[in-house]
């Protein structure tokens, strides 16, 4: 056992002071005369043995009393196990790490537990002796603070200052690495005796700091680690990706969610793209841990090159880090198809020309997944083959050498070519392209059964993963056997060309085959009505899609995901041939701009320690710009559940001295010290109790022992509280019942309190109206208190603007709204502009930026969510409507300029103080009801509009 | 006079102090009638004549009318005698028992001689100390009073082995008022007295108590010198209130049980209460 305070021990022989006063209380006796002592030697001799071991059990137990108080003051420690290796030789050493990981800015009661994490550390770091030592680390998954390797500090002073630069990071955690750092700077050198060595970790224990592992600690050293007494729940964004049903013409995104914890059952999932929301859906927790959403993306800005960037949010929870998902996704451009015909009649009703250019160029736009654009064979010079994805060569005569080389380079490089050959086109025009072409054309033939179009098993171009018999079950839609194949070409597939569709009788009409990196197609008939009904069948847009695919390549146009994670270089290349730009230059979310210098055709970023958006700017002729989404690894550090075994010996996160010194020296016994005293002093009173009631006449008795026993009463009553104290320490302070409503008036600003009897009048008349239990008395708050977390609805009056919110309130205020509360801000100026209003404008901006204060339309909830109105009310009507925040799907701020208070407030007489303009008396009854229903709004939500309530309103009635 | 001031005597006008006849009684005329004929103006029967009766007692007028000698018969009357036996023992010295014990001897021999009777006073303490013989006539209780100016508390006493000694002292049957603590042994107190009785005299016993005796209202640690022996005891009054009050209590009723079967007058009297109250109290008591 060992002392705090030894110097206490010195009021031990205080405790012999009763013994010595029973002593001298012998000795100490009064002479008086008496009458005759015959009676009184009789009653003395009966009782004086009882009273003699009485009188020494009082004296002894008075003493110990004395002992243990001396001894409770003294701070008795108790050691638990062995000494440790070098106790008492040479100090402690000490290695102090602290988690910066995101996960440690899981925030309650407005506070992170990383700035509780730090705070506490610190207060460790003060506490420390001068022959002691720390060292301080700030890890995550790697070793934040200090730079380099872990190293002692030169003093308190220099372990303060790594401790006050530490930040939340946005990193993982890896509580093995930093284990490792310490128990390496730990480690003895020699011999195994040296100073006392612990390792004290401040994270938050959770599972995913332990996926790698955590080393064995020498012998010797003590680990001790945090636990958090609460349990957290988090929902957290896993991944943001294009869905797979996306397309430059419907985007979307697949946003997938986790929960983990007591999580809510359901949150909601906002969609943000390019700066405006875009979109939103709710996911469901219950029974599941994990849920997704598609969320459909607008047009992009410019359809040439289709990209969206922007982010999807879900509903701010305690761990506010991993619940913003940033994204940034290129789909492929638009594919367009050069149409090249030969002749002027091609485009005749009836022609191939006149259904195509139906298809591409209708006025709707076009009906399929291409833009067509025509021209005539003789102006190809003027068309940028390399712009076009296929190109379809009809009804031509002849070939110019310059274009079939063209042709030719552009199909090999990867576009397609459609040769669809028209009644006119001569053989020879047919034989230049032979080298192209995936068959050989052979003399046209008019088979008697000319109807039934039979594809091929694989004549589909089907997405990337679908299964095979997906490709057939497409042209099952299509009634094939209809279409009339009256006249066609015969051909003969060249080696390695796939047949896609046969007539009835089984002849090749449309081959694929491929040249360099792309395809060629043939048709071995013209489209035109003469030879083929085709055109006419509702097939036939599905079929001009799929051989375009099939010739494009289609599937091979990706979506490109730009996309990385925290701390991975963002890499921008360029192909060969493609021009470089004059300079590059990377704008980090937070504004600042990096130019950077391609090295062999590619430029790296590396600075991507904080998510958000990146966007990379190509200067000179190429002037692109690529968004890069950079985002936390999420795939562990949202799971916030407790490691169930983890290396170290737990202490509780609110009292971080309390159990570090005990397990370091043993636990505190003051308080069973004081117990003991309180036990004692019981017994003491128990003794001295008169028990037996003075016999004597009435008026004789006189109440010596009062005195006394009020003493005894008193000391008894400090005793308890003593005993108690280290548990109270522990309870929370209770700020009042729980099942109450509190009006929480927010006291900020000069005019904070503008109608002191509001609060009461409203109390009374909504605790007597509805079934709300109210507490009668307002609650006055400033904000950096944490009991602003204790209510539902802050309520913020003024009518002069206040100082502007420091960044801490306004961290404070968005907690306090992303935590659920209601922010009810009244202006109650009575005016159209009041410096009060630009107040909460400007304030509000800064406070919600991603949602807008807009009015709330007349048919909102809170119109009707206790007493039915038309419209909003107050003393003085400046405005029709009720402002708002609409945040997470619901009003998180409630702004109302029409002096809502001001229709409470009496004078003394119980007059209404203030006259209502326009309306009168009706207004003011408006104005009440609309408190009331605000009031209840902060209760219930949107409960009157979900009418969730209504079947069971109903089902009682019917009984 | 010391114990009987004018102021007393002004309380004790209204006082009656009555006995009963079978009080034993001095030979000379007084004022109480005697169980015995006598001479006296009071008719008391007619007897037949016997022989040897005195002549003159014959009724001559009955003689005339019966023919026979009938004699005629008075009550006698007789005066009372009163002892007043005062305890001065170093007990009585206590407080100021000693004085309330005289002044309530003197208020008794007062009321006994106002009314014609014989009154003496004994004190004793191991034995008889200081005796005035009864006498009757105002005159003689300055003699009484002197007597208990005299005397003083002092020593010890065995209270039944002096009362047995002073029940040979009186002769004849007379009233007997015995003031004292009565500390002692109780039962051979009331059983001395019971013989008192039973010697046909009247017996009344006023109690003379301070009041801390009863409470024992002392503090603390208490050394308690004996005023009859002179011996000490060490103790703790608050320790030994309650039993030593228990205790007393219980000899208070047991003297009172005591006279009340021998038919004796009892009270206490207490030194911080009125003499003259308790003592009225106590003769109204008696006359019921």
């Amino acid at each position: 056992m060992s002392f705090t305070h030894p110097a206490a021990l010195w009021a031990l022989p205080l405790a012999l002071a009763p013994l010595i006063l029973h002593l001298l209380n012998l000795r100490r006796s009064r002479r008086v005369e008496f009458s005759d002592l015959t009676l009184l030697r009789a009653v003395e001799a009966r009782s004086l043995p009882r009273r003699r071991l009485r009188s020494w059990l009082l004296a002894a137990v008075r003493s110990l009393l004395l002992a243990l108080l001396a001894l409770a003051w003294a701070g008795p420690v108790v050691s638990r196990g062995g000494p440790g290796a070098g106790e008492g030789e040479a100090g402690l050493g000490m290695v102090v790490l602290l988690d910066s990981s995101y996960s440690m800015g899981y925030r309650v009661h407005g506070k992170t537990r990383f700035e509780a994490a730090r705070a506490a550390a610190e207060r460790v770091v003060r506490g420390l002796g001068s022959a002691d030592r720390v060292a301080v680390g700030v890890f995550s998954d790697r070793l934040e603070l200090p730079a380099g390797p872990l190293r002692w500090a030169e003093g308190k002073a220099e372990a303060l200052e790594v401790l006050s630069k530490a930040t939340l990071s946005h990193r993982g955690t890896d509580v093995g690495a930093a284990l490792t750092a310490a128990h390496g700077l730990l480690r003895p050198q020699g011999s195994s005796r040296g100073p006392r060595r612990v390792v004290l970790v401040l994270s938050d224990g959770a599972r995913h700091g332990f996926r790698r592992g955590a080393p064995e600690p020498d012998p010797g050293t003590k680990v001790l680690g945090l636990v958090w007494d609460d349990e957290p729940a988090n929902a957290r964004l896993a991944s943001v990706l294009p869905s797979p049903e996306s397309s430059p013409v419907q985007p979307a995104v697949l946003a997938r969610a986790a929960a983990s914890g007591p999580a809510p059952r359901q949150t909601s999932a906002q969609l943000t793209s390019s700066g405006v929301r875009a979109g939103s859906a709710v996911l469901s927790f219950a029974g599941r841990a994990e849920d997704h959403a598609v969320l459909r993306l607008g047009p992009a800005a410019d359809p040439r090159r289709p990209a969206w960037q922007g982010w999807v949010e879900l509903t701010p929870d305690a761990l506010s880090a991993d619940d913003r998902y940033y994204f940034s996704l290129r789909h492929a451009p638009r594919p367009r198809v050069l149409c090249l015909s030969g002749s002027p009649d091609f485009f005749r009703v009836s022609r191939a020309g006149y259904f195509l250019k139906e298809l591409f160029g209708s006025e709707k736009g076009s009906l399929l997944a291409y833009d067509g654009d025509f021209l005539d064979i003789g102006r190809a010079e003027e068309a940028a083959l390399a712009d076009y994805r296929a190109v379809i060569l009809a009804d031509f005569k002849d070939i110019p050498p310059k274009l079939r080389k063209a042709l030719e380079e552009r199909v090999r490089s990867g576009a397609g070519l459609w040769v669809l050959p028209g009644a006119a086109t001569p053989d020879d025009a047919l034989r230049e392209l032979g080298g192209l072409m995936p068959a050989a054309v052979g003399s046209s033939v008019s088979p008697a059964g000319a109807f039934g179009l039979v594809p091929a098993a694989d004549a589909v171009r089907s997405p990337e993963g679908a299964r095979p018999a997906d490709a057939g079950a497409v042209w099952k839609e299509f009634e094939l056997q209809k279409v009339a194949v009256r006249r066609y070409r015969r051909l003969e597939p060249a080696a390695g060309a796939r047949v896609l569709f046969r007539t009835s009788s089984g002849d090749p009409v449309l081959v694929t085959g491929s040249l360099g990196a792309g395809a060629v197609a043939l048709w071995a008939s013209p489209l035109d009505l003469e030879w083929t009904n085709l055109a006419l069948k509702p097939v036939f847009a599905a079929w001009v899609e799929q051989v375009l695919d099939i010739v494009s390549r289609k599937a091979e146009l990706k979506t490109s995901v730009l996309q990385v994670l925290v701390d991975e270089p963002i890499r921008l290349a360029w192909k060969e041939g493609e021009p470089l730009p004059d300079g590059v230059k990377v704008r980090s979310p937070l504004g600042k701009l990096t130019p950077l210098r391609p090295k062999n055709r590619a430029v790296a970023y590396g600075d991507t320690a904080v998510p958000g958006l990146y966007a990379v700017v190509e200067e000179g002729a190429t002037a692109r710009e690529s968004v890069f989404a950079v985002n936390t690894d999420r795939a562990f550090e949202g799971d916030l559940s407790r490691q169930p075994d983890p290396p170290w010996e737990s202490i509780r996160a609110g009292a971080v001295e309390e159990d570090l010194r005990g397990a370091l020296f043993g636990r505190d016994a003051r308080g069973q010290a004081f117990g003991g005293a309180l036990a004692l002093l019981i017994a003491e009173m128990l003794l001295a109790f008169p028990w037996r009631k003075n016999q004597g006449p009435p008026g004789l008795g006189r109440p010596r022992r009062s005195a006394s026993s009020v003493a005894r009463a008193l000391v008894l009553l400090a005793l308890a509280l003593l005993a108690a104290a280290p548990c109270s320490a522990q309870s929370p302070a209770g700020p009042g019942p729980s099942d109450r409503f509190v009006w929480t008036q927010l006291k900020l600003g000069p005019d904070w309190d503008p109608y002191a009897d509001a609060a009461k009048e409203a109390l009374e008349l909504f605790g007597k109206v509805t079934s709300v239990l109210v507490l009668p008395e307002r609650r006055v708050l400033a904000l950096d208190d944490e009991a602003v977390f204790e209510s539902p609805l802050l309520i913020l009056a003024g009518r002069s603007a206040p100082e502007p919110l420091s960044d801490d309130r306004l961290r404070t205020l968005r907690s306090f709204v992303a935590g659920g509360g209601m922010l009810w801000i009244e202006d109650v100026a009575g005016a159209s502009s009041s410096s009060f209003d630009r107040w909460v404008r400007k304030t509000l901006a800064a406070l919600l930026p991603e949602a807008e204060l807009s009015a709330l339309p007349p048919d909102h909830v809170v119109y009707k969510t206790f007493f039915f109105l038309r419209g909003p009310a107050g003393r003085a009507m400046v405005r029709p409507n009720i402002e708002g925040v609409v945040w997470g799907g619901r009003v998180a701020v409630l702004y109302s300029r029409n002096d809502l208070l001001g229709a409470w407030a009496k004078d003394a007489l119980g007059r209404p103080l203030l006259n209502c303009t326009p309306g009168g008396e009706a207004q003011r009854h408006n104005a009440r009801k609309l408190t009331l229903n605000i009031m209840m709004y902060s209760l219930t939500g949107s409960y009157k509009s979900d009418a969730v309530h209504q079947p069971y309103l109903l089902e009682k009635m019917r009984q | 006079m010391k114990y009987l001031d004018p102021i007393a005597l002004a309380k004790l006008r209204n006082l009656d102090l009555r006995v009963r006849k079978s009080v034993s009684w001095a030979p000379s005329s007084g004022r109480h009638r005697s169980a015995t004929r006598g001479l006296s103006n009071d008719f008391a029967q007619h007897r037949a004549y016997a022989p040897g009766d005195e002549l003159r007692r014959l009724d001559w007028k009955v003689y005339a009318r019966k023919d026979r000698f009938y004699v005629k018969e008075f009550d006698e009357e007789r005066m009372a005698t009163a002892t007043i036996m005062v305890d001065a023992s170093g007990s009585m010295g206590f407080g100021g028992k000693w004085d309330l014990a005289c002044r309530l001897a003197m208020a008794m021999a007062y009321l006994v001689v106002a009314k014609g009777d014989a009154a003496g006073i004994l004190t004793f303490d191991v034995g008889p100390r200081e005796a005035v013989p009864p006498r009757a006539g105002l005159g003689h209780l300055e003699a009484l009073d002197a007597a208990l100016g005299r005397s003083a508390p002092g020593g010890e006493t065995d209270l039944g082995r002096v009362l047995e000694k002073a029940a040979g002292q009186i002769k004849r049957r007379s009233l007997i008022v015995l003031v004292s603590d009565l500390m002692g042994d109780p039962s051979a107190v009331v059983a001395v007295l019971k013989s008192f009785k039973a010697r046909r005299h009247e017996v009344m016993v006023l109690r003379v108590l301070d009041p801390r005796e009863r409470s024992l209202d002392f503090e603390g640690p208490v050394v308690f010198e004996s005023l009859e022996d002179g011996g000490t005891l060490a103790s703790d009054a608050d320790a030994i209130r309650e039993p030593y009050v228990r205790e007393f209590e219980r000899i208070m009723r047991l003297y009172e049980s005591g006279f009340h079967g021998a038919e004796m007058a009892y009270a206490s009297f207490f030194t911080d209460v009125r003499w003259e109250l308790s003592l009225a109290n106590f003769l109204s008591r008696g006359s019921k």
